[in-house]
Formats: structure tokens, sequence, C-alpha cells
């Protein structure tokens, strides 16, 4: 009996679990939209509030609509270097007398805006191999020098951080801000009794920003551009694949910017940009913590209803056209080697980016997933596989991505070649139920661990609101998820993962070739 | 740009600027932070969530702490073996991922993640020096399945050549990717400049990666799942009664339990061996256009009275995000890093101070002066009594945050018994920060944090060695050993 019983156990929770996860998700929805409130400002500006009172705290994201795609190129990193500058302080904060300090901000602004010019005429003569004149290395040299007069006068009136300062002398954990290509988000949080100190400083922040420190900051973003891209193949990777994918697409401007680009962004373009992008039309706030609905709404009336309502402006932006032939690209950096195949696709809310949703996960996510079995368990050709939806943003069509790390001496061909096979297997027997519906229920019970905090609730729930006009999207998301089928995964299979659509990207360990050419 | 500033281009700009700045003195204008200085805050209400602690088998405890805001179980379960000095340092890893490969005899291989990924369920593992860990996180209506899986996996283990080879291969990648990232290097090097032959320094080498067998796993896997001490962590919405039942019958009675072996580390004598490292800047060779500079130093460990004023003074140099020297002048003021910062890692028997700076490779010697210059005694003694409350102030206030997370609350729960701190350590952990004075600010800035108790590693090209001419310097390879 007790034999029987061990044999029938398994049998009997197999049946039970293979119903889906999609009920518990309705219920978990439910009490989440039982707990947040959105609203509309008379100015636009979307407020969402979401009741939370696991502990006496707030997690507060600020999200504008504005990143890399909003750019052009001679302006390329501009988003991210404003998001650095908003950091500067206003009139009221950052300062000791603003109406003083003001004349040493204006002339640094017009003398830097000059300087620029000219580094950039020898930049163009170093170019072409010209000589550069003594005239005009003098003239540089000069306004280098009075620059940095005027900025050790302007420091004399600067209070360093003092954003910064305020917020921790409130409590603040995560003070931070990010942009990625389509949006700029700045994001706090703090004990919940310190709401109101947030409200005024934000407010101010985007009624009346100063870019002090401009071109020290525009330092930084070099540093940081040499931190985060040229010093890590994977990202040379990336950015060049949507370089090379993308020929006309909002995706291929690198957020960081072009290295070449910079060191020459204008104040006066920065300026500009943030008035055309920072106003309340283009902005959510996302409150998630232990708040009071009726106190908070007025809280942000208060503070945030008075800003003017922005431009609405007219949007072209280039429709990539998908030309048919294959794309290929090597980037040779010294490190490990990797692979990039990616595929132009539409974006949410198109039911068939739900599909990809989940042809990710069949794919290559989890030690489970068809390609991390054949590449990593089987052939042990690669040490990871990833396939992942929507790179690198969602506010236009984006890429299907697939990703792989190979083991030294692995022969990249007949990776490609498993890739294709696998993929090729999708759109013609499809995919069995039962491995559909683990994706599912992974995808759902991901969910959940995600929304456990504040700060993934404030992120996400913005995010949605920003893009596609309501939070709630990100539920309609999962129910779209849940209804995919075989036929789904086979018909978005054939019909977009093709040879003749492919850009494929390999990352070369440059220290072979040097290798190499020693041996010979 | 307005015409007004024409002016300015006359040679004469200049004097009228220095005639402006002295008829507007900015001494008399306004405080750091009185923009928001005036507003009324509401008290905080904050009680100190109350942790359940319950016996489970051997000499372990649960540790839980409920929430319902979502269907999810979240359970860690920490074994105590110690350092396990027989085994060669990579059988712990390589263990962890066969064992996890493996699956049951029932389901086998991927079969058992595949079933587990289908219950939306996740199982990691990790090993640590003087724990390992195991993760599950559940939705609450499979518990009964997972559980039986668990059981099945945790005791009968799939130890197979195969999945060895496998991992064999993983490992062996990421050893040979190790040294793509410089932070990488930095870090990796630094622990081995602290801890020469230890096995908190030892890392995994391809040599001994290929003498490793099956054997050995199936060995440590007993020793694991042995231990003496294990300890349950329990948050989500998890019962702690059912995990208990389910502790009794993961972890039966064994007359050959594993305690934990940890040699440990005598504070002392430890601090002396580093301070007896030559004070040349060992240079880590990497071709790359940002270099990394580490100021490294020994500290006493968690429990010792001088943590809390430790604590702040490192908040004040280079803990304390933007506000803090190193950002302010490194970063703000001269724009040569991105980032650039300082933290402590405070330990049962010993603390670690890391320091450290990216920067392009041209500004290293520049950067490498100013970081020895923030933490010397000169800029030490010259902290303000507002700077010190400053700190203090921002310390707590922001210490409702360790309470956001019943997964976090728990963990540093688990982490403070194992560093026998005291049992009201939270409760009086503001108090004792704001007794810290301006003198204990001075006293542990001579006795830990003086510019000869330092050792320096950076990570970059050879080139750079130009920009210190006075400094000495050992080069080595990023595989070669430093100590």
């Amino acid at each position: 009996m007790r034999k029987l019983y061990l044999f029938s156990l398994p049998f009997f929770f197999i049946i039970l679990s293979n119903i889906g996860a999609e009920s518990i998700f309705e219920n978990v929805t439910k009490q989440i939209e039982a707990n947040t409130k959105s609203y509309v400002l008379k100015n636009g500006l979307r407020l969402i509030l979401v009741q939370r009172k696991e502990s006496p705290t707030v997690a507060i994201y600020t999200k504008f609509l504005v990143g890399s795609v909003d750019e052009i190129p001679s302006q390329s990193g501009t988003a991210h270097l404003l998001e650095h500058m908003l950091f500067k302080g206003t009139p009221n904060v950052g300062t000791k007398d603003y109406s003083k300090e003001k004349k040493y901000q204006e002339q640094i602004e017009y003398w830097g805006s000059q300087l620029d010019k000219l580094r950039l005429e020898k930049r163009n003569l170093e170019s072409k191999s010209l000589p550069i004149s003594d005239t005009l290395q003098s003239k540089i040299d000069t306004l280098a020098k009075r620059i940095k007069i005027l900025q050790e006068y302007q420091n004399e009136f600067i209070i360093k951080n003092e954003d910064s300062y305020i917020y921790e002398q409130n409590g603040e954990v995560g003070f931070n801000a990010y942009t990625t290509s389509d949006v700029t988000n700045y994001q706090i949080q703090l004990p919940s009794n310190r709401l109101v100190i947030w409200a005024m400083m934000e407010s101010d922040r985007l009624k009346n920003p100063v870019l002090r420190e401009y071109y020290t900051e525009r330092d930084v973003v070099i540093e940081e551009r040499r931190m985060r891209t040229e010093n890590s193949g994977a990202s040379l990777l990336r950015e060049r694949f949507l370089a090379v994918a993308g020929e006309s697409h909002p995706y291929r401007m690198p957020v960081i910017g072009y290295p070449s680009v910079i060191p020459f962004l204008d104040i006066a373009d920065t300026k500009k940009f943030f008035k055309d992008h920072y106003h309340p039309g283009n902005m959510v706030i996302t409150i998630v913590g232990d708040l009071e609905f009726n106190e908070t709404e007025q809280l942000v009336r208060e503070f945030f209803e008075t800003i003017p309502q922005g431009p609405k402006k007219k949007e072209i932006k280039p429709v990539e056209i998908q030309s048919k032939g294959e794309k290929r690209f090597t980037v040779e950096f010294p490190s490990g080697e990797s692979m990039l195949m990616g595929w132009l696709k539409p974006t949410l809310p198109h039911v068939d980016n739900s599909v990809f949703d989940i042809l990710d996960g069949i794919l290559g996510r989890g030690p489970s997933s068809r390609l991390y079995k054949r590449l990593v368990l089987e052939t042990n050709l690669c040490s990871a596989v990833n396939a992942s939806n929507s790179f690198p943003g969602e506010r236009f069509t984006n890429y299907f991505l697939i990703s792989i790390r190979n083991n030294k001496g692995a022969d990249l061909s007949k990776i490609e070649s498993i890739i294709w096979e696998e993929i090729e297997k999708i759109s013609k027997e499809g995919v069995p139920d039962k491995e559909i519906q683990k994706v599912k229920n992974g995808n759902i019970a991901d969910f959940f661990r995600y929304m456990d905090s504040n700060e993934a609730m404030a992120d996400t729930f913005g995010y949605y609101e920003l893009l596609t006009g309501d939070w709630k999207t990100l539920f309609r998301v999962y129910e779209n998820m849940n209804k995919v089928s075989s036929t789904d995964l086979q018909r978005v299979a054939k019909q977009y993962l093709k040879r003749n659509r492919v850009t494929i990207g390999t990352l070369k360990d440059s220290r072979l070739n040097v290798e190499d050419a020693s041996n010979e | 740009m307005n015409n007004s500033f024409k002016f300015q281009k006359k040679p004469f700009a200049l004097v009228l600027l220095s005639l402006l700045i002295f008829l507007s003195n900015p001494k008399q204008s306004k405080e750091m932070g009185e923009f928001v200085k005036d507003i009324p805050l509401e008290n905080l209400e904050f009680t100190f969530p109350v942790i359940e602690k319950t016996s489970l088998p051997r000499e372990g405890e649960l540790y839980s702490l409920n929430s319902n805001y979502f269907p999810l179980t979240e359970l860690e379960m920490y074994f105590y073996i110690g350092e396990e000095k027989e085994f060669a340092t990579e059988v712990p890893l390589i263990l962890f991922n066969v064992w996890k490969l493996g699956g049951t005899k029932d389901l086998p291989d991927s079969k058992f993640l595949e079933r587990l990924e289908f219950l939306g369920a996740s199982l990691s593992l990790r090993s640590g020096y003087e724990k390992s860990s195991i993760s599950l996180s559940y939705l609450n209506r499979d518990e009964k399945e997972v559980f039986a899986l668990m059981k099945e996996w945790f005791s009968n283990p799939r130890i197979t050549e195969s999945n060895l080879k496998t991992i064999k291969n993983q490992i062996k990648e990421s050893i040979l990717r190790r040294n793509d990232s410089v932070p990488g290097i930095g870090m990796r090097k630094s622990k081995e400049l602290f801890f020469g032959s230890r096995m908190q320094a030892r890392t995994e080498e391809i040599a001994s990666l290929d003498a490793i067998q099956v054997s050995d796993l199936l060995k440590y896997h007993k020793k694991l799942i042995s231990a003496k001490k294990v300890n349950f962590a329990l948050s989500g919405s998890g019962k702690a009664s059912s995990i208990q039942a389910f502790a009794k019958e993961l972890l039966p009675s064994n007359s050959e339990l594993t305690v934990s072996s940890s040699e440990g580390i005598d504070l002392d004598s430890w601090s002396k061996e580093f301070q007896s490292l030559g004070k040349e800047i060992t240079l880590i060779e990497k071709e790359t256009n940002q270099s990394m500079v580490l100021l490294l130093g020994t500290m006493p460990a968690h429990n010792h009275p001088d943590f809390y004023a430790i604590q702040l003074l490192n908040y004040i140099i280079g803990g304390g995000g933007f506000n803090s020297y190193f950002m302010t002048e490194i970063r703000n003021n001269r724009g040569l890093a991105y980032s650039s910062s300082s933290s402590i890692s405070f330990e049962k028997e010993y603390g670690a101070f890391y320091a450290y700076t990216l920067t392009k490779n041209e500004s290293v010697g520049e950067v490498y002066k100013l970081m020895r210059e923030l933490l010397s005694k000169d800029t030490i003694s010259r902290i303000k009594q507002s700077e010190l409350e400053r700190a203090q102030n921002a310390i707590i206030n922001q210490f409702v945050f360790l309470f956001q997370n019943n997964a976090k609350i728990l963990s540093n729960q688990l982490r403070f018994d194992d560093h026998n701190m005291p049992k009201n350590y939270l409760e009086v952990y503001r108090g004792n920060i704001s007794k810290v004075s301006l003198a204990d600010l001075q006293r542990v800035g001579d006795k830990y944090f003086q510019e000869n108790l330092l050792r320096t590693i950076i990570v970059g090209p050879k080139a750079l060695m130009k920009q210190l001419p006075k400094e000495k310097f050992t080069i080595k390879a990023p595989e070669e050993k430093i100590r």
C-alpha cells in the first residue's frame, strides 16, 4: 500500500500542477488593483499611488518619456548627460546665493560653448593632418584658463550635492536615476513621513534646474562610457549590433552617447532638450508604500500641478525598412568570445509581442530551455545561453535576441546551425502544451518574486503607464502571454525568425589574433 | 547667447569678475539644506518586526517573518560546515552545479529542473566560507510536490560523470574570462592581498579542476547534508509549521554530523601579517583605457566597540555616496571618475576596508595621490563636528530601511547572530551611532586609516608607473599570485 502511495503521489501532483498559475495571478492582480489609484493632474501629469504598508517607507519613481531615441546623432548622449545634470540643483538648492552666482553660471555657459567650437575646429584640422595655428591654440588655452577661473569664482557659491545632502539627512536610500533608449527615470526611497521633502525638492528641480558644473560632469560621463562600454566586449557588441541591425532605427543611438560627440555636447542644446521633453504631459510619478491616498494626492497636486503643460511635439521617427538579406559583423576585443543573433519584431501591445514573451522562455531562459540543453548540456559548445524579447526597448519595433557565450575553441558555425535547427523545429512542429505551460507558470512566479518590493512596483507600473497610457497594461501583457498557443509560436517563428532577416554579431578575442600571428 | 555678455570678451573681464566676487561675499548667504529646513514632519511610527524563532533538528533554528502579499514561499537553508580543507577549492562550486543538474532518480537530469520550472519554483545554491546555502522559492499551492522533490533530490543526489564534465567546462570558461573585467581583477586580487593562502582568498584554478572526481563530490555532499548546524530563514507567505515538518524529514538524526571546521582568523596576527607586506604598489598588468586604484586596510571584527566610529568615518570619507569626500573631490570637483567609494566588510573575526576608484589611465597618478590624501591623518583631523552630525543623522534616518523586506531582515539577523552581536544590537544601534564623538573619529582614524597601514593595488597598463615616479612597484600578471 505504501509503495502504491509513493508511486501515485507524483502522478497526482503532476495533474494538479498542470493547471496553470493564471488563476492565482488573477487573484493577486485584483488585490494590487484594489490598493492602487491613478490620477491625471490638470497639466497632464499622471500619478499612480500604491498602498503597501509593509514598512513605514515609500519608493518614488518619476519617469519621463525621453531617452536616446529622442536624440539626433550630433546630440548623442544628451538625454543621459541631462539626467546627470539634473542633480546639480536649482536657484534654491545647490547655491549659497543664486542671484550672485548666476552671472558666473551664464559666463561659463557662454565661454564653454565658445571653447567647444574652437576645440572642434582643432579636432577637424587634426583629423585632416592639417597644422594647428598658434592663434587657434592660444585662443583655446586662453578660454580654458578663463573658464577655470570662472569656475573657481562660481565654486565660492556652489553648495556641492546639496540635493543629496538634503535627502541623506532625511534618510534616503537609492537616490539615483537611469536613462534607457526609451525613458529617463529618477528614483528615491524615503521614510514615509518625508514625502513632503521629496515633493518640494522635485517640483523645484523640474521648474528651474540650473546646469551647474556642466563641463566637469561631461568628463564624468566620458569616464562612465569607458567603464560601461569601452572596457566591455559584450557592451561593445550590443552597441554595434544596434548600429548594424537598425540602419535608420531610433534604437541605433547608444544611450551613453558616441565617444566623438560626448566631449562636445552643448549646454544650450541640453537646456533645450530639457524644455522639449521634461514637462507634465511627458511624465509619470509612481509612489508605492506606506501612504494615504487623499493626503498624497493633495501633496502632489500642491507641488506639481502648477508646472506648465509642455509642448505636444509631432513625433516623426524613421521606421526601419526590413531589407532582405542577413547582416553579419565582428567586434574584436581582448575578452572572452560571444555571439548575438537578432531579428526585428513588433513591440507591445502587438499580439505577436506576447508570443515572443513565451518563445524566449522556450528557447533560452533557464537550464531546461531548448538551446541551453543543446548548446550547454549536450554539446558543451557554450557556457551560457540567453533569449530575450524586446531588446533594447519597447517604444518602437525592437529585437528578439539570442545571445551565447561560446567556450574557447568552440565552432561558431556549429552553434549557429543548432540555433537555426531549434528555431526551424518550432516553426515546423510547434511546441508541446506542457512546455508552453512551463514557461507561462515560470513567468507568473517570476512576476510575484520581482514585484515583492516597493521599488520594483513603482518602476514597473510607472513604465507601463508612460509607454502605453495605462499601468494595468502590465497585467494585460501577462493575460495575452497566457493565451499563446503552439500555433502562435509556429507562426511567429516562421514569420520573423528567418535566415534572410537576421543580424549576427560576433565578439572575437583579439588576443587570439596575436597568438595566431606569433605562431605563424 | 545674450548680447550682454559680450563685454566679457575684453581683457579687463577678469578684473571685473574679481570685483564682483569681492562685492558678493557668499559667506553671509544661505546654509546647506535651508530650502527644506523648516518643513514640519510627522513622527514616523515604527516598531521592530518580531522574528519568530523555533528550533529545528540537530542544532538549527528556523527564523520566520510572514507576509501575505504574494502566494509565494521563500526559504533559505544555511549549512554551517566551514572550511573543509580536505577538499579542493572547486569542490563546493562543482558539487552545487552538478547536484542541481543531476536531478533525482524519477526525474533525472534536466527533467528535475524542468519540473521545478513547470511549478514556477526556483532553486539556487551558493557556497560560502563559513556556511553554504540553498535557496528555494515556490508557489504555496505546490508546497507538497516541491517538498517531495526536494527530499528526494537532497538525500539521493545524482552526481554523474557527464554532468561533472559539463560543469568543469563551464567553470573553466569562467576562469578564462575572469580577467576580462578590470573591477573583477581588482576585487579578486584584493582578497589575495588580504588573505594570502587562506580559504577566503582561494579561487578556482584550471589545474585542480581537472583532478576532481565524482567521489569527491559525493563525499562533500555527505558532509554538507550532515551539517550539525542548519538554520532556515522563512519569508513570504509560507507557514512555519510546515517548514518545521519539512526540516525534520530533510535533516534526520545522524550519528556522523559535520561540525563546522573553520580555522578562523586571529585578528591581531592577521593584521600584523598584512602590515608586514611591503608598501610598494602591486600593479596588476592589464591593457585597458580605464584603470582601477584600490587602497586596502584591515579593520576589527563586527562586534568590536570601534565598529560605530569606523562606520561613521567610512561614511564621511568614501561610503556616504555623493556626499562622501571621495565622490565630492574625485568625481564632482575634478571629473576624474564615474565611480569612487569605500566600503568595509565586517565579519565575525575581522573587517576589511576597500577604497577604490576607476579612472582613465592618464589620471591614475592624480587619483592615487588624492585617495591617499583623503584618507590621511591630516584630512581626518580636520573633520568638523557638523560633518559628524550629518553622517550620524543620515545613518540614523536610513535605519528604517533595514526593515523594508522580510527576506533581508532575516538574512541580516542570521548574520548578526553568526557574528555574535549583542541580542539588542539593533535596538541600541542608533543610540550607539549618536554616541560617537569627534575624538572617537580621530582615534579610529589613527588606529585603522593611517596611510602607512594601507596597501595599494592598481589594475592597469604598465605605462602608468611613470605617473608615480617616487613609488615602488611590483608587477604581476592577473593570474600570478601576489601573496
